[in-house]
């Protein structure tokens, strides 16, 4: 008998899913079991992944589906990290409660982190398959997956985002990567439900849609800098030549006001509608209306133009990259990806990336740089780029961090210290040690002046 | 099925839920977007926009329009929680009704199953446990009181005096009140008090209500940390423990039970007043010292003999820094 249990938390990750399904991506199984978590921050108030518009469609195609957060009420089941002793009892808990039978095959997304940890943890003798929930897997792993984790994953699926582009993620353990087919992936989100009126019904290339994010709720940007990189975003679009915008806040998001969005858009002569919808934007993404898709460095953006060839545009990214903190921050890795793929709104035609570097390397550069540690092969890769296109790629590092780690770009070493640092035995200072000493703090006294 | 026929066929409202909104504009959507999977046939939700300044009455219109069963009431001027919780129980057509704070949230299907527990249960209250939440950290905090799910008296569980009973948890929101508390006038807040409000009401209630059982039905989520640090309006509004208590003194020497249940008043004034001296250095230098003389002479005030009692009944640690008030003003 065989298991595999798929866990998701969002219905793009649920999409995915069923692509990888209808792309071989998994031997025949008796049973496929579909656990749905729901995290954000308060998942009682946020909208169900099967409340989303044709959800409904997807969860068919699985002999059951489970809801973890009633499962673990009424902890959450981002915090929910249950104790190493008690893992056995729960395993034996989540056996009955999911009626699990035979060889089971865990398919998580995240897995550095609860809930997909926590299920790899309790089921400890599970096969296990990771797969990519956005562009955030491109890059490194951000915290350590304890061993006995780490060693049983087998591979990661990821949609092909970004073509050519390899995830650094979990690749510190030789987990394989396998891409999840684009055809597949459209396939299965055509069927979900039909886009807004102001798409359905518009003129073709005539909408551009814009993409909201949650940069004030997750402390990146002041609530007030978030609403002007919108307003940014409306004058942008406006300035392309659109009349018709759709502005979509992020599913995770804090409600948003829209009010001050529309009456920018209206005094720019442009109707502005907030579409406040459960539905994933990628299901819009098939419309003939669809101009141009604009956001700051929303996965949907690479979604956007490689899935779909849309026409796409960024906003702020230098600004968000400058923010981020700390340098290990996750979200690096999509803000350099977007930044360096992705035209700018306000100046399309400007190259992102100097003639001669692709992005696989300006990726694993940024990857070493965010975990040295975890990935010591990349540093030779990352000094290679560094040497050659430093300048050029500024605002991708931090010259601290450059300096820190050794790298090319890093800062000069600092003026050699006036007093030698071996001290003399008292009464044995040698003439030679004082000239020396004189001439320093004469250079130092002439270069203050200079 | 049944009782969902009915409720549907005579529009009988079986629960009104009252909650108070007042400049909590960062929360009131995901207290609403709670809500609307605890919504249901015979659910009423009275939303009572307490004279906010910020975008709360917004946020409560959008959502409002989401939420069946949904009705915003706004209140003129900004009247504080008790005042604008006994509008909302004016306002209710309940059979039975309860009691939510705008910044709080609840979990899925808890109010359709709350409904069921006091129709099933018939008595006055019903007083229920919770979940308190600090960003994603949550923990449950029960009542100290059993049996479980049993109609007993409310005054029988006001003691014992040496640990926490369910009338030291005054929590409006963690219970579901009968029609029969506001047709005798207990459900309603005392409103001249600016804080322990609910300690008051919560004495009366176990004093005076005939009916009522503890359950364990974990549904609403309570966020500690979200108020703003203390200004001094707050300090001067902190200073009617004092009052209430007094009055909390009052109702139980006047009981039929004093002898009893006086020196459980007694205590969890002592408590009080080492709590508040406590955090001392959280006011001006004047107003400790207000609060400090306030403290004393509340304590002289109090029945010599069951004071000493209770003050003798505590830990060292406690009795030792309360015996410096205790000498004559």
């Amino acid at each position: 008998m065989k298991t595999q249990l798929f866990v998701a938390s969002t219905a793009f990750g649920l999409a995915s899913l069923v692509a990888a399904l209808d792309d071989g991506a998994f031997e025949p199984a008796d049973r496929r079991l579909l656990v749905l978590s729901i995290n954000a921050s308060v998942p009682e108030a946020a909208i169900a992944i099967d409340e989303v518009a044709g959800v409904g469609a997807l969860i068919q195609r699985f002999s059951a589906v489970h809801d973890y957060n009633a499962a673990v009420a009424p902890q959450h089941p981002s915090t929910w990290k249950p104790r190493t002793v008690d893992l056995p009892l729960l395993e034996r808990y989540l056996t009955q409660r999911l009626e699990l039978v035979g060889d089971l095959h865990l398919i998580v997304e995240s897995v550095w982190t609860a809930p997909s940890l926590t299920l790899c943890r309790i089921f400890a003798d599970a096969r296990i398959d990771t797969y990519a929930d956005g562009l955030m897997s491109y890059g490194p792993t951000r915290t350590a997956v304890p061993t006995l984790v780490a060693v049983r994953i087998e591979r990661l699926l990821h949609l092909d985002l970004v073509p050519g582009l390899t995830p650094v993620l979990l690749s510190e353990h030789g987990v394989a990567t396998r891409v999840i087919s684009t055809e597949a992936f459209r396939r299965v989100v055509a069927g979900l439900g039909a886009p807004p009126s102001e798409i359905a019904h518009g003129r073709p290339s005539s909408v551009a849609v814009l993409l909201g994010q949650y940069l004030g709720a997750l402390g990146i940007l002041t609530c007030d800098e978030e609403e002007a990189l919108y307003l940014a975003m409306v004058r942008g679009a406006v300035a392309a030549g659109f009349k018709t915008l759709v502005f979509k806040p992020h599913v995770g998001a804090p409600p948003v006001l829209a009010q001050p969005l529309s009456d920018a858009a209206r005094a720019l002569g442009a109707d502005l509608a907030v579409v406040d919808d459960p539905a994933i934007v990628e299901s819009w993404f098939g419309a003939p209306a669809l101009g141009a898709v604009i956001g700051c460095f929303s996965t949907a953006l690479m979604t956007a133009a490689s899935c779909y060839q849309l026409r796409t545009a960024r906003v702020g990214t230098e600004m968000v990259m400058e923010r981020l903190k700390p340098f290990e921050n996750s979200n690096r890795i999509p803000l350099t990806i977007v930044d360096a793929r992705v035209a700018d709104l306000g100046s399309p035609a400007e190259a992102n990336l100097p003639p001669g570097l692709d992005l696989d390397a300006l990726v694993q550069a940024v990857s070493y740089c965010m975990q040295p540690e975890r990935y010591p092969g990349l540093r030779s890769s990352a000094e290679a780029v560094l040497a050659a296109h430093g300048p050029a790629l500024r605002r991708y590092f931090r010259r601290r961090l450059l300096t820190k780690l050794d790298l090319p770009g890093r800062m000069p070493p600092p003026t050699p210290s006036l007093v030698t640092r071996r001290r003399p035995a008292p009464g044995r200072v040698s003439r030679r040690q004082v000239s020396r000493v004189l001439s320093r703090l004469r250079q130092a006294a002439a270069s203050r002046w200079r | 099925m049944t009782t969902a026929l009915v409720v549907y066929l005579l529009r009988v409202i079986r629960l009104s839920v009252i909650v108070p909104f007042h400049n909590v504009a960062d929360y009131a959507a995901q207290t609403l977007r709670s809500l609307r999977r605890s919504a249901g046939p015979g659910i009423e939700f009275l939303l009572l926009d307490d004279a906010s300044t910020d975008s709360t009455l917004a946020v409560l219109e959008t959502e409002a329009q989401r939420l069946p069963g949904s009705r915003i009431v706004r209140l003129p001027a900004n009247v504080g929680v008790s005042a604008a919780r006994n509008a909302g129980i004016d306002e209710a057509r309940g059979a039975h009704l309860t009691f939510l704070d705008g910044d709080d949230f609840v979990a899925a299907g808890y109010y359709p199953e709350l409904a069921a527990v006091i129709e099933r249960l018939g008595c006055d209250m019903v007083r229920t446990d919770h979940v308190q939440v600090r960003g994603h950290r949550r923990t449950v905090h029960r009542i100290g009181y059993g049996p479980r799910g049993v109609v007993g008296r409310p005054r029988d569980a006001i003691l014992p005096v040496g640990r926490a009973t369910s009338v030291d948890a005054p929590n409006a929101w963690a219970g579901v009140y009968s029609r029969r508390l506001v047709d005798n006038g207990l459900l309603y807040f005392p409103e001249h008090l600016r804080t322990c409000e609910d300690r008051l009401w919560n004495w009366r209630l176990h004093l005076r209500a005939e009916s009522f059982a503890v359950v364990g039905l974990i549904g609403v989520f309570y966020r500690r940390g979200v108020t703003t640090s203390l200004t001094q309006i707050t300090d001067e509004r902190q200073l009617d423990f004092l009052a209430a208590f007094d009055e909390i003194v009052r109702e139980a020497s006047a009981d039929r039970d004093c002898s009893l249940l006086l020196p459980k008043a007694i205590r969890s004034y002592c408590a009080m007043v080492l709590h508040h001296l406590g955090q001392l250095d959280r006011y001006q230098p004047a107003q400790a010292a207000r609060l400090t003389r306030l403290c004393r002479e509340g304590l002289a005030r109090l029945p010599a003999e069951p004071l000493q009692q209770v003050v003798d009944g505590l830990d060292p640690e406690r009795t030792a820094r309360l015996r410096p008030l205790l000498v004559a003003v």
